[in-house]
């Protein structure tokens, strides 16, 4: 089943085209890595299936429901939850405070029942703040839940981003190069959560530039190139790919050429 | 850790505090009283202004304007309908509200500074509005002489000891109130608004409906605000609600420590109550004040008692379960 699916996403900055014509899918249940050089527009695209930006062309249905261009919040609710290239966690709150905001669309409270403390409202405090210590716990956090997040360590806080788009309990995943500054340690462990994400039935979309870590754990791979999908697939059919090959690695290097020229 | 603690000792300092509160008017004169129920009345504008500010960060250089929308209402509903101005507190507290609520379509998306000056902007046109007379509503330059008194079950509200206590009975419930909402998951998503807008809308909060309601429930608050002021002035005019009240309380958050009610309380009291303890050196009050900021800005930037953010117990913390996480961690 497809979860999440691309049709002619287009988007423009100026007379700059970041991403054209691309028709993208997620599978209900799988890894699926976005790949590219830099500047491949895979941020890009992330941020306009989030709400971030609005799209210059095409669609974009998640659960069999059209969410192009609705607002980021809405489509958070949906059941995407992301994290950030380069943190944006709230840095003066606790890391606890932090994965609690993830269940702000699971919970209704108002004005009036916050104040008044409803038994309603006390019941949903509760759940809230036991999930938030789920997702801790799930991230190996927990004993740091009263640390403030701007004083956590740069690997922790990366775990810290996936705790809290975890409590939004989400249906996709999408994680911006999670790994960017973590250690061979930190991504080995990294790798071994995000299986464990994708085992609890939450489809994961992720981008990275670590090509060792997509071709681990990726079960589908779409590589960018300029805003243009030039392959997909498994990561071995990718990795195989000549268009793959020759955006990753160019094609002035005289001793990869020649072969390819004698074989034209 | 405070668990541990039986409740009558964690209940004590209150209670003391509270006792205190009650019985000031008893130990202080008329006079110091009077200071009193003015500090009050700025505690609740502090507040009131730690919601928009403290609470969501958005800059209102302006909140003196809905203090006195909150004040004319008030005097102009009393003066013209004989309506009980304990009526009048939810309908100047509406009408201030009402007014924010409308300001907010056009003002609310604004950031930081582009905020600060259009609410500067909203204060001089509540000003000149005022003193130009509409509708001879308002009474010009002179402003309105309001002649009813506040009347509560029977009870009339007439000497500084009866403001006394009116007001700050006020204030106890409104705390109260408050530290409701900032731990409420209302409370925290002005929070995270506050930390920063795009991780807040990527985790499901809708921003501008977050700064629209904080923005609203503070300028109602100042309007209630302004019904006391009235109530208590009796005489109120334009130069009541002017730019540089605005600026004060302004400074009154950031003093107090952004988010922090008790900061607010303390700057309240440091900027209403110590100018009337330096009597003497009336001449050099703003000299003092001005000193004052500069060294707070740049010795304790976080205010005079900062926010302790909303650190709560987790629900359940049974050794089992969580040594039954840790081995499913390990497998």
């Amino acid at each position: 089943m497809t979860l999440l699916a691309t049709e002619g996403l287009t988007k423009k900055f100026g007379g700059l085209t970041a991403v054209a014509d691309l028709d993208f899918r997620v599978e209900s249940g799988s890894i699926t890595s976005l790949i590219g050089p830099n500047g491949a527009g895979k941020t890009t695209v992330f941020n306009v299936i989030t709400g971030v930006y609005k799209a210059d062309g095409g669609s974009i249905s998640f659960v069999g429901s059209d969410i192009t261009n609705m607002k980021q919040h809405a489509i958070a609710a949906m059941g995407i939850g992301r994290t950030f290239q380069n943190l944006r966690l709230f840095a003066p709150l606790t890391a606890l405070e932090n994965v609690v905001s993830g269940q702000h669309t699971r919970s209704h409270a108002g004005v009036f029942g916050s104040i008044v403390g409803t038994p309603a409202q006390r019941r949903e405090e509760r759940e809230v703040y036991a999930v938030a210590e789920r997702c801790l716990r799930q991230m190996g956090l927990f004993e740091q839940r009263d640390v403030v997040a701007g004083g956590m360590a740069h690997g922790d806080q990366r775990r810290l981003e996936i705790a809290r788009a975890l409590a939004l309990e989400p249906k996709l995943l999408v994680l911006d190069e999670p790994a960017a500054g973590l250690n061979p340690n930190e991504t080995e462990e990294l790798v071994r959560l995000v299986r464990k994400i994708r085992d609890q039935g939450i489809t994961v979309l992720l981008i990275e530039h670590d090509m060792g870590l997509v071709m681990e754990i990726a079960d589908h791979v779409t590589v960018l190139e300029n805003g243009r999908k030039i392959g997909e697939g498994t990561p071995a059919e990718v990795q195989s790919n000549e268009r793959v090959i020759e955006a990753y690695l160019g094609v002035d290097d005289e001793e990869d050429f020649e072969p390819a020229e004698a074989v034209a | 850790m405070a668990a541990n603690t039986p409740a009558w000792r964690r209940l004590l300092p209150n209670v003391l505090l509270l006792g205190l509160l009650i019985s000031f008017p008893f130990i202080a004169d008329a006079y110091w009283t009077d200071v009193a129920v003015f500090f009050g009345i700025y505690v609740i504008l502090g507040l009131s202004l730690n919601l928009i500010l403290g609470e969501v960060g958005l800059f209102n250089m302006g909140h003196a304007a809905f203090f006195g929308i909150g004040a004319y209402l008030t005097a102009i509903l009393s003066i013209n309908f004989g309506i009980p101005i304990i009526l009048l507190l939810p309908v100047a507290a509406l009408g201030a509200g009402l007014v924010a609520w409308i300001l907010t379509g056009p003002i609310i998306h604004l950031r930081g500074d582009y905020l600060l000056i259009v609410t500067i902007g909203i204060n001089e046109i509540v000003r000149i509005a005022l003193i130009n007379n509409p509708f001879g509503l308002t009474g010009g330059p002179n402003g309105l002489l309001l002649l009813q008194r506040i009347e509560i079950f029977g009870w009339t509200v007439r000497t500084p000891a009866d403001f006394y206590w009116l007001v700050w009975a006020f204030i106890v419930v409104l705390i109260i109130v408050l530290i409701r909402l900032q731990n409420s998951r209302i409370g925290r998503a002005w929070n995270y608004v506050r930390e920063d807008e795009v991780a807040a809308a990527a985790m499901g909060i809708n921003v501008r409906n977050a700064k629209a309601l904080a923005f609203t429930l503070g300028a109602a608050l100042a309007g209630a605000a302004g019904t006391f002021y009235a109530a208590k002035m009796r005489i109120i005019s334009p130069e009541s609600f002017v730019f540089s009240e605005s600026v004060i309380l302004f400074a009154i958050v950031i003093l107090g420590g952004m988010g922090s009610i008790p900061g607010v309380i303390v700057a309240a009291g440091a900027i209403m109550v110590l100018p009337e303890l330096l009597r003497g050196f009336v001449e050099y009050r703003m000299l003092f004040f001005g000193a004052a900021m500069v060294l707070m800005m740049i010795f304790r930037p976080q205010g005079l008692w900062p926010s302790k953010r909303w650190a709560r117990k987790l629900s359940i913390e049974e050794p089992e379960t969580a040594a039954a996480v840790e081995l499913e961690e390990k497998e």
